[in-house]
């Protein structure tokens, strides 16, 4: 008895970390490198689970469950552990279906709850407009009303989202010898109110996020252009005082070389040897 | 004027350094003397300009593992035209490493190391070695994240050798860890023993410059056969007759100098952070060759080739017994020069690649491309 627990023992691996899941699932890990998930160290097992293997036989995960956890149908259950908010925001929009497990209008429509729009191994952070046109464009036509206020909530997000970045660039790495515009108040609530649009975007509840998004949004533009403003005036006025230096310096080598050579001789006086 | 001067003179002697400036004015140099043999004044023009703006930085920084950064925050950010300052400084770093490299190359170009300027190649690799010393020390002072993970990854380059390694390795950062013990240390080496270092180095380079002259183009036998006196006063020009070309080359790189702080000046990142590894760290550009090259050997094996390849450089002198210092007339020394470049140049742009993405292209951290889909 003890020698067969023993070879079991031998032949059985716990499937604890990641680096022995790479071993066999290469195209997942290397989706995986690089995607949010890598960055905040959730490995496969985080989702996946640990399961028994026994490398030499044909199905090598020797049990469904808990290895299973991380499948199509139960991802939502699955990534509310860590995106509780966004399950949430996702359960009041229209796409939400309350019997998961059956999931039946997800078959039928052949979605696959969060999955539809986020790939598990690859999260990156999605890009709504890419996606939208990607995915969302299966079912909800181009002229249809959905996608008449996808494309409006869009105009404002990527601005919202492009400006916040501009400005937290601006304090993150600011141009030295540039006074700061007071901006971090803007910065914080705007950083603030763009987590939310991110998460509330999951209730595809458009025009409610545009009415919390807009107010915040005007405040990020007004304090990017602020410093904006002063970055720029400080390069113009860098910029002038370098030619000016640039020029002075010209005019001295000239007359220094003139000089050198009235006195010293160069190429044009080579016979200017010791007396 | 005149007066004053008989004055200072009675008191000081100073016609005696007036006569030998003008002996060293009128000190022939070989006629084939280009811009290329203006490099040395540049570096020593470079290196008195980094003592000057390095005494001012000096002047407001306070090492100390979060005084540092909070300091250098304030020479960049507050301090009226600090920022200038610092950026000026630390372009000047580069410029010089630059400037001497391409110093030294002219000098292997023109066989102006052989047979009898040996110790003056010894002397200029001195000093090269002490200005990466310095671009070593001075890149740890500001305190920020790369500037740290930049040192902890270069020291640790001398950890885990058998042997002295891990002993090395604790003396230079003053303990196990990169801390303020490193700090001190970096900032006592870069502002106090380096410039000593290199005043004694410059000093005694100079005088075996002025003793022995610039080399001609003519070979090391026909050097001696004819004698340098008699060479330079057949066909030599004075100094003086060059000097224009030395204040071009002096006040070009102080242009670009400041040119460079002005548009492009150095920001300050994030403070360090002992326990947060950011991506992507490396040491300076004119480190990334060695570090590279580690990453393909064993530490010994990386560490051994490393010292041989700077053993042939320094030594070349005296392993390099062909006489000729004419180009054409030393192809393989060319050829195999050539080839060590090329290698360098390799390993230096695979250190910038690596642990980075280019578009579809994420590099690993030994260079090797991988293709990404577009996510």
């Amino acid at each position: 008895m003890i020698a067969v627990l023993l070879l079991l023992g031998l032949v059985q691996e716990r499937v604890s970390s990641d680096a022995r899941c790479i071993e066999c699932h290469k195209k997942e890990a290397e989706e995986w490198k690089g995607s949010v998930h890598a960055r905040n160290q959730a490995g496969c097992t985080a989702c996946h689970g640990a399961d028994d293997v026994n490398p030499a036989a044909e199905r090598k995960h020797l049990k469904k469950a808990p290895f299973r956890a991380g499948t199509k149908n139960t991802s939502p259950a699955l990534c509310a552990t860590c995106h509780g908010k966004e399950v949430e925001a996702f359960k009041e929009s229209a796409h939400w279906e309350e019997d998961v497990e059956a999931g039946a209008k997800w078959k039928a429509k052949k979605l696959q709850g969060c999955l539809s729009c986020h790939d598990p191994h690859a999260t990156s952070e999605a890009r709504r407009r890419a996606l939208f046109a990607e995915r969302c464009s299966h079912c909800h036509k181009e002229t249809t009303v959905q996608r008449k206020r996808m494309t409006a909530y869009m105009d404002q997000a990527d601005p919202f989202e492009r400006d916040l970045a501009t400005l937290k660039g601006f304090l993150h790495e600011p141009l030295p010898g540039v006074p700061y515009a007071d901006v971090e108040g803007a910065r914080d609530s705007g950083e603030e109110k763009y987590r939310e649009m991110r998460v509330r975007q999951h209730s595809v509840k458009f025009k409610e996020i545009e009415k919390v998004v807009g107010p915040s949004h005007a405040a990020v533009s007004a304090a990017a252009a602020k410093q904006r403003g002063l970055n720029d005036a400080a390069s113009v006025k860098r910029r002038k005082y370098l030619v000016i230096f640039l020029a002075l310096l010209a005019i001295n080598l000239l007359l220094l070389r003139a000089w050198c050579r009235k006195k010293f001789g160069g190429e044009e006086a080579p016979s200017a040897k010791p007396a | 004027m005149k007066r004053l001067w008989a004055w200072l003179e009675a008191r000081l002697g100073l016609s005696m350094f007036r006569e030998f400036g003008n002996q060293q004015l009128h000190k022939p140099v070989p006629a084939h003397a280009n811009y290329a043999f203006t490099l040395g004044t540049a570096a020593l023009v470079l290196f008195t300009t980094q003592v000057a703006s390095g005494i001012l930085l000096a002047m407001n920084y306070s090492s100390g593992l979060e005084k540092a950064h909070l300091s250098v925050h304030r020479i960049t950010y507050e301090l009226p035209s600090g920022w200038l300052l610092r950026s000026f400084h630390a372009w000047g770093s580069h410029l010089m490493v630059i400037i001497l490299l391409l110093h030294m190359a002219r000098v292997f170009w023109y066989g102006g190391y052989k047979k009898p300027r040996e110790l003056t190649w010894l002397f200029g690799c001195g000093l090269l070695f002490t200005m990466l010393a310095f671009g070593f020390t001075g890149y740890l002072l500001p305190m920020d994240q790369v500037s740290y993970w930049g040192t902890v990854v270069a020291t640790e380059s001398f950890m885990g050798l058998p042997g002295l390694g891990d002993s090395v390795g604790h003396v230079i950062r003053g303990g196990a860890e990169v801390t303020d013990s490193t700090l001190s240390r970096f900032f006592i080496v870069h502002v106090l023993l380096l410039p000593g270092a290199v005043v004694g180095l410059v000093a005694a380079h100079l005088y075996l410059v002025r003793r022995l002259g610039i080399s001609p183009r003519e070979s090391v036998t026909e050097e001696q056969a004819r004698g340098y006196e008699n060479m330079m006063k057949e066909s030599g020009v004075p100094f003086a007759a060059h000097l224009y070309r030395e204040v071009t080359t002096v006040l070009v790189v102080l242009a670009l100098q400041v040119t460079l702080a002005m548009l492009w000046p150095f920001a300050l990142g994030e403070p360090a952070t002992p326990d947060q590894t950011p991506k992507g760290v490396k040491p300076e550009w004119y480190f990334l060759p060695v570090y590279q090259l580690l990453k393909y050997f064993p530490k010994l094996v990386g560490i051994l080739l490393v010292n041989a390849a700077l053993g042939l450089f320094v030594l070349l002198p005296f392993l390099d017994r062909n006489p000729e210092r004419r180009p054409g007339k030393r192809t393989f020394l060319m050829g195999a020069a050539g080839v060590a470049l090329l290698v360098t140049l390799a390993l230096g742009a695979l250190g910038y690649v690596a642990d980075r993405r280019f578009g579809n292209w994420e590099f690993d951290i030994q260079g090797r491309p991988h293709k990404v889909e577009a996510k």
